[in-house]
């Protein structure tokens, strides 16, 4: 009754919103958008490589089983819904009628082959379904094939079974690298990729076979952009409908993370790094230097978990030393310079390593400076795809893995507010600021959306005539 | 019932589910009245109480507000003593509807000083079998037609894709998976029938459906793009009685029929003066909306193209007029613009501005009097209005 009750209240609550903008026009079907993207994914293969542009090939090309909502809970997509048994221990999903760009149909053989592909793939999201189903943690380890914990009872339902009754099991398919494929690898995202040139470009149609229907665009057109300052001119000149930047559609979807190394000096002391959580004015930097930002301190954007101000507050102090800092290159250059003037005023000697944002997590300095975007935008998911960034406490990982486990969405969220604000209490990952991610388009685009991941969806989009 | 409290404050949140609660038979505004009043009432302690006009966001232009005030008032005296000054609680709700219910949350607080006492919600279900009308008033927008009656449902249950009034009081409604057929009375549009289209229904993003009254209006051809069949319905008696299915939608001066292009809004077809499409939406007398929203008028010569931009709806309310959906870009308002049929390129003799985006219109009459009825998107979900017309001038 108490969770009717909210469900009334957000209801209610929702009534009193804002009105939605509502197209007279449209959505009208046609048309084409070209889209610009700092980089490009080598290949085509589901998960195969993080950044902007992989992102947005693998959103366009593939499918998953599931999504996840905007409450962060699992969604429908190629499973068209679920049960469990055996104490929720046993989940079973049942597939859509659903086809694959090359018209075979998606059957439950292909969601279990593609499954068994993601457990084995480099993603933090399959490690974690690993940790939980029956034989998981063997076969991503390659000590055999057998994997007693996913069955195919017949060709429109697979059932996979968990080792103790977790909470959310199924989020982890909503990974981008969890879609579903062929035989022959082909995918049932809502546009066919076709004549791809390796590294520039890459074009893609409607599916008219897709399981959510037909997209409106006729054709997506993925092209390589130069630099990030070509934006605005690439779009006055109508060479480019879309790509990373502002004015547009955007979504507060990133954090501004500082990871400190908890294993080199200075930063082996928690008081040297509590020092430099102190130092760093996020409100500052939200005011000056990153507009639309959140200030509030909290290692997931608002809309994932709302920050609730609790944890403890860092003591200044004054570190000393000398530190390299690998700084992404989507950080905003004002933004990182800041910092770095902050860490400076403490003492320490900085020297910074640019770095793509694909590989800076894998940098080898004292600290790292990133925009992150979860791989699964699903709280529990999200702390511990952070988590797993840092060596936690006993302490912290308990808290974690209490969340995690946690079935009943209410206690779920609380312990998840907990398991937050001990990790941050750790001062190995420092969040600076909640920062939108945003694509500017050119006018006439509707429909175009970032999700919680801070990728650029297209499913919805359409253009005026 | 439950109460929630907050942590950070004293108010308690009660949620009442009213339609448990109250006589079936009642209207739904009255049974929202009942519960709310019983709830003020328990929260009061004995203090006064004064009833705020609620904020209407039904979208009836406040009568419905107005309507639940008085109702609530009548419902509480006796109970509390009701007050306008002197120490007393004050109590402001919000009015708002979904699909099937109507809401309304109300904040109770002590006057003077404003402190909050209580938060309380209830809802009522609408009536199945019943669409309320209520009359919903923007202005008529100068012309040469006069706006009689403009009046507007609750949201329906799912999407509308077409609409059309048959005799003088009847109203048949396309929705994605079925048919329904609607009689129009004093209290609102009751539901005469309802019948599903053939499975299985098609992943469409955005369907499309038409409606094609047969000329005596007896008989009602109907085609959405998330249905594998055409399907003629008899409108008989008051029931909808499923006599044919056809792989296309029947279509005047069209021989094979109209099918959608699949898994969009598009219909596909020969017809007679008017070309292959695509069509957005098709008139009998020869008109057309193609893919691109731009207005099409058919010739011997071939289609004309007119240069008015449209949205997704088209109907003729009269012979000597076209109605289309207004054709901007996204907006929280549209509007339906009345074209002269003769020259239809010139600007609007009217236009009727509308709350929401219009995704379907139907029409029927004569130069005397004549009845608009559109399929209205908005936030709350899709509405039904229904806008009668006359002259100003006989």
């Amino acid at each position: 009754m108490r969770r009717r009750a909210l469900c009334a209240a957000t209801a209610a609550l929702a009534a009193l919103g804002p009105l939605l903008l509502h197209a007279a026009l449209g959505p009208r079907y046609g048309g084409e958008l070209r889209v610009g993207v700092p980089d490009m994914p080598a290949a085509l293969e589901p998960g195969s490589e993080r950044g902007i542009g992989a992102g947005l090939v693998a959103m366009l090309a593939h499918e998953t089983l599931v999504g996840v909502d905007e409450a962060g809970f699992p969604a429908p997509a190629l499973a068209q819904g679920w049960s469990t048994a055996a104490g929720g221990r046993e989940w079973t999903l049942r597939l859509r009628d659903a086809a694959f760009h090359d018209g075979r149909p998606v059957s439950a053989a292909d969601a279990a082959r593609s499954i068994r592909r993601f457990l084995r793939s480099s993603s933090f999201a399959a490690a974690r379904l690993a940790e939980g189903v029956d034989g998981g943690a063997a076969f991503r380890a390659g000590r055999g094939e057998e994997l007693a914990g996913l069955a195919v009872p017949d060709a429109k339902r697979i059932v996979l079974r968990f080792a103790q009754a977790p909470g959310l099991p199924l989020a982890p398919l909503a990974a981008t690298a969890a879609a579903v494929t062929g035989p022959a690898g082909a995918g049932a995202g809502p546009f066919v990729p076709a004549a791809p040139v390796p590294g520039r470009r890459l074009a893609l149609t409607a599916f008219a076979g897709h399981v959510g229907g037909r997209p409106y665009l006729d054709r997506v057109e993925v092209v390589t952009l130069p630099d990030g300052s070509s934006v605005p001119s690439e779009i006055a000149s109508g060479r480019i409908d879309v790509a990373p930047g502002e004015p547009g559609i955007s979504r507060l979807a990133a954090t501004l993370l500082l990871i400190l190394d908890p294993s080199r000096p200075p930063f082996d002391r928690p008081a040297a790094r509590a020092a430099v959580a102190a130092a760093i004015d996020g409100g500052d930097l939200v005011r000056h230097l990153i507009p639309g930002g959140d200030a509030a301190p909290a290692l997931l954007v608002p809309a994932l978990l709302p920050p609730l101000g609790l944890g403890e507050t860092p003591i200044a102090g004054r570190v000393t030393g000398t530190a390299t800092l690998a700084v992404s290159l989507d950080v905003p250059p004002v933004a990182s310079q800041r910092v770095v003037a902050h860490l400076t005023t403490l003492g320490l000697r900085v020297a910074v390593v640019p770095s793509s944002p694909a590989t800076v997590l894998a940098a080898p300095t004292h600290a790292r400076l990133l925009m992150w975007t979860p791989e699964v935008p699903e709280a529990g998911l999200a702390l511990a795809e952070l988590a797993a960034l840092t060596h936690p406490s006993p302490a912290t990982r308990e808290e974690l893995t209490a969340a995690l486990d946690e079935t009943d969405p209410a206690r779920r969220r609380a312990r998840l507010h907990r398991a937050e604000a001990a990790l941050r209490s750790e001062w190995v990952l420092v969040p600076l600021a909640s920062v939108p991610v945003s694509y500017r388009t050119r006018p006439g685009v509707h429909g175009a959306a970032v999700d919680l991941g801070g990728r650029l969806v297209l499913e919805d989009a359409w253009v005026e005539p | 019932m439950s109460v929630l409290h907050p942590a950070s404050c004293t108010a308690a949140a009660v949620f009442v589910f009213a339609a448990a609660a109250a006589a079936p038979t009642a209207a739904p505004l009255a049974r929202l009245a009942d519960t709310l009043a019983s709830e003020i009432a328990a929260s009061a302690h004995g203090s006064a109480i004064e009833v705020a006009t609620p904020e209407d966001r039904t979208g009836s232009g406040g009568s419905l507000a107005l309507d639940l005030a008085s109702l609530l008032r009548a419902r509480l005296e006796g109970r509390v003593r009701l007050a306008s000054s002197g120490p007393r609680i004050r109590v402001d709700s919000v009015l708002a509807e979904a699909p099937g219910r109507l809401w309304v949350s109300a904040r109770l607080t002590e006057e003077p000083g404003g402190r909050l006492v209580d938060v309380l919600a209830a809802w009522a279900e609408s009536d199945p079998m019943l669409l309320s009308l209520v009359p919903a008033g923007p202005a008529s927008g100068a012309g040469p037609l006069a706006v009689v009656a403009f009046r507007r449902t609750p949201p329906v249950e799912g999407r509308v894709l077409d609409v059309a009034p048959v005799g003088e009081d009847r109203v048949l409604v396309l929705y994605e998976a079925a048919l329904a057929l609607y009689r129009l009375d004093e209290a609102g549009l009751a539901l005469l029938s309802r019948r599903e289209l053939p499975a299985p229904t098609l992943p469409v993003r955005f369907p499309g459906g038409t409606i094609f009254l047969a000329p005596a209006e007896g008989a009602a051809w109907v085609l959405t793009s998330r249905s594998p069949h055409a399907v003629l319905f008899a409108l008989d008696g008051g029931h909808l009685e499923e006599r044919q299915q056809a792989d296309a939608l029947f279509w005047p001066r069209t021989p094979r029929g109209l099918r959608y292009r699949p898994g969009t809004n598009l219909l596909e077809g020969t017809v007679a003066d008017l070309g292959d499409g695509p069509f957005l939406r098709l008139d009998a007398r020869g008109a057309a909306l193609t893919a691109d929203g731009r207005l099409w008028v058919g010739s011997a010569e071939g289609p004309r193209a007119i240069d008015v931009r449209a949205g997704g709806g088209l109907a003729r309310p009269a012979p000597e007029l076209i109605a289309i959906a207004g054709g901007d870009p996204p907006a929280s308002r549209d509007a339906v613009r009345l074209l002269d049929a003769r020259d239809p390129g010139r600007p609007p003799l009217q236009s009727l501005p509308i709350d929401g985006a219009v995704r379907a219109l139907g029409a029927r009459g004569t130069s005397a009097k004549m009845r608009l009825v559109a399929a209205v998107d908005e936030e709350r979900g899709t509405h039904l209005v229904l806008i009668d017309l006359a002259p100003l001038t006989p």
